[in-house]
């Protein structure tokens, strides 16, 4: 009997503790970053009130504020082997990918699809040309990053990372009608815009 | 016989050669099939809140989940046959070359971004797709040119000939009216028979019109073919 409880206790013990000693240490990581995330988005959105304009100087000065936080969460991934960039990417793209089936509930038994089909919600349109156009660059750019970013791939990414912030908070100052329909549409129109402008 | 091909058999039909006919497609109709592709795209991205509002929107929200998706090109000649029938006919026309021909640039950049795990699309992603594809870096600009090396390529793996016409007057010339493309054609043609000795040729068509406007061409036999038959 004490060979099957040896057997049950041990057996993949050295690989399933390993793993999962690495795992968590990159979830915690990640989860302090998503932290960090959610830190500057508060900010961004209380420090914008009503005024759109200021969103993306408002991310960029938020940003900046944290940068060594992010840093040094940055430098313990690097430290753990893991490449932060390139796992931002090929995450991103999986997530994108998962969204856009567009099979996500939205009650009723109804789906994300069905209601980007039978309402006339300007905002919700918005978002989802935003979702599209974000994905097509994620995609293109996870291709050329394949072996390492270049420079401009690099700057591109940030831009677009700056955007989904500003995605993002636009569509909670809407949410909270701090904003109304039309300036939220306006303003993710022209993040839509900004995304494909190269 | 020799046999010309206008711009609405290039962009409906499925080139049958048969044995003996030696099929010629001048410039002039590449340069139109330019023009309104050009027009289209325009068109698309100007209406494209009405497009998907009325059309996509409305017609397949009859259907739910994944009996709404369809692959792009199905996609693509649904969009033009709704259109053409509400009167966007330069949108259809686009439509029809996009679900007709291989565009080599927009086919690649559809497939690497929709269709590796699957061969389906739902129309309200192919559309958006479409549009944000046409916005990218300012595509609209180049994508006319795009279609038109696609459909020479395929021309060329077919063996039909590209009659290069020197056109510079030949527009110009023309006074305005809704046939100045059609007999910009007919000019086309018979500046190349002139040139080449030969006495009668046919012009292959799907417009109906047509016989009408090159009556006044009476080396020229237009043929009226429909495709779909």
């Amino acid at each position: 009997m004490a060979g099957e409880a040896a057997v049950a206790v041990g057996l993949g013990a050295f690989v399933e503790e390993y793993s999962t000693q690495r795992v968590n240490e990159l979830i915690h990581l990640y989860r302090r970053l998503q932290e960090l995330r959610r830190r500057i988005l508060q900010e961004v959105e209380e420090k914008t009130g009503a005024d759109v304009a200021e969103v993306i100087p408002n991310i960029a000065t938020a940003i900046r504020r944290y940068a060594t936080e992010i840093e040094e969460v940055l430098a313990e991934l690097r430290r753990l082997g893991a490449d932060p960039m390139k796992a931002s990417l090929e995450s991103v793209v999986e997530e994108y990918a998962e969204v856009l089936r567009l099979d996500i509930p939205v009650g009723g038994g109804k789906t994300l699809e069905d209601l980007l089909y039978e309402s006339r919600d300007e905002v919700l349109d918005k978002l989802h040309e935003i979702m599209i156009a974000l994905y097509m660059e994620y995609v293109e750019i996870n291709e050329t990053c394949d072996r390492g970013c270049p420079p401009e791939a690099a700057q591109k990414l940030e831009k677009l990372a700056t955007l989904e912030l500003a995605t993002y908070i636009i569509y909670k100052l809407f949410q909270r009608q701090k904003i109304d329909k039309k300036t939220a549409a306006v303003a993710l129109n022209d993040i839509v815009d900004e995304i494909l402008s190269g | 016989m020799i046999k010309f091909l206008d711009v609405g058999y290039l962009i409906n039909c499925r080139h049958k050669i048969k044995r003996g006919d030696k099929l010629v497609v001048t410039s002039c109709v590449l340069k139109v099939i330019r023009h309104k592709i050009e027009e289209g795209v325009h068109l698309f991205l100007e209406n494209f809140e009405i497009i998907k509002r009325d059309f996509v929107k409305k017609y397949y929200s009859i259907w739910s989940g994944k009996r709404r998706w369809r692959s792009p090109k199905e996609i693509a000649e649904e969009m033009a046959r709704r259109l053409e029938l509400k009167g966007y006919a330069d949108v259809a026309f686009l439509f029809t070359a996009v679900a007709r021909y291989y565009i080599r640039d927009l086919e690649e950049h559809t497939e690497k971004t929709w269709l590796q795990s699957s061969s389906k699309v739902t129309p309200i992603n192919y559309i958006v797709y479409l549009h944000n594809y046409f916005k990218k870096q300012k595509n609209y600009l180049v994508f006319p040119d795009k279609v038109v090396d696609s459909i020479r390529k395929e021309l060329q793996l077919n063996n039909i000939e590209i009659a290069e016409i020197d056109d510079r007057e030949l527009w110009l010339d023309l006074d305005p009216g809704t046939d100045r493309e059609d007999r910009y054609q007919l000019l086309c043609i018979e500046k190349y028979m002139r040139k080449n000795g030969i006495p009668e040729a046919r012009f292959l068509t799907t417009d109906h019109r047509l016989p009408d406007t090159a009556q006044p061409f009476e080396n020229i036999k237009v043929e009226v073919v429909d495709c779909q038959a």
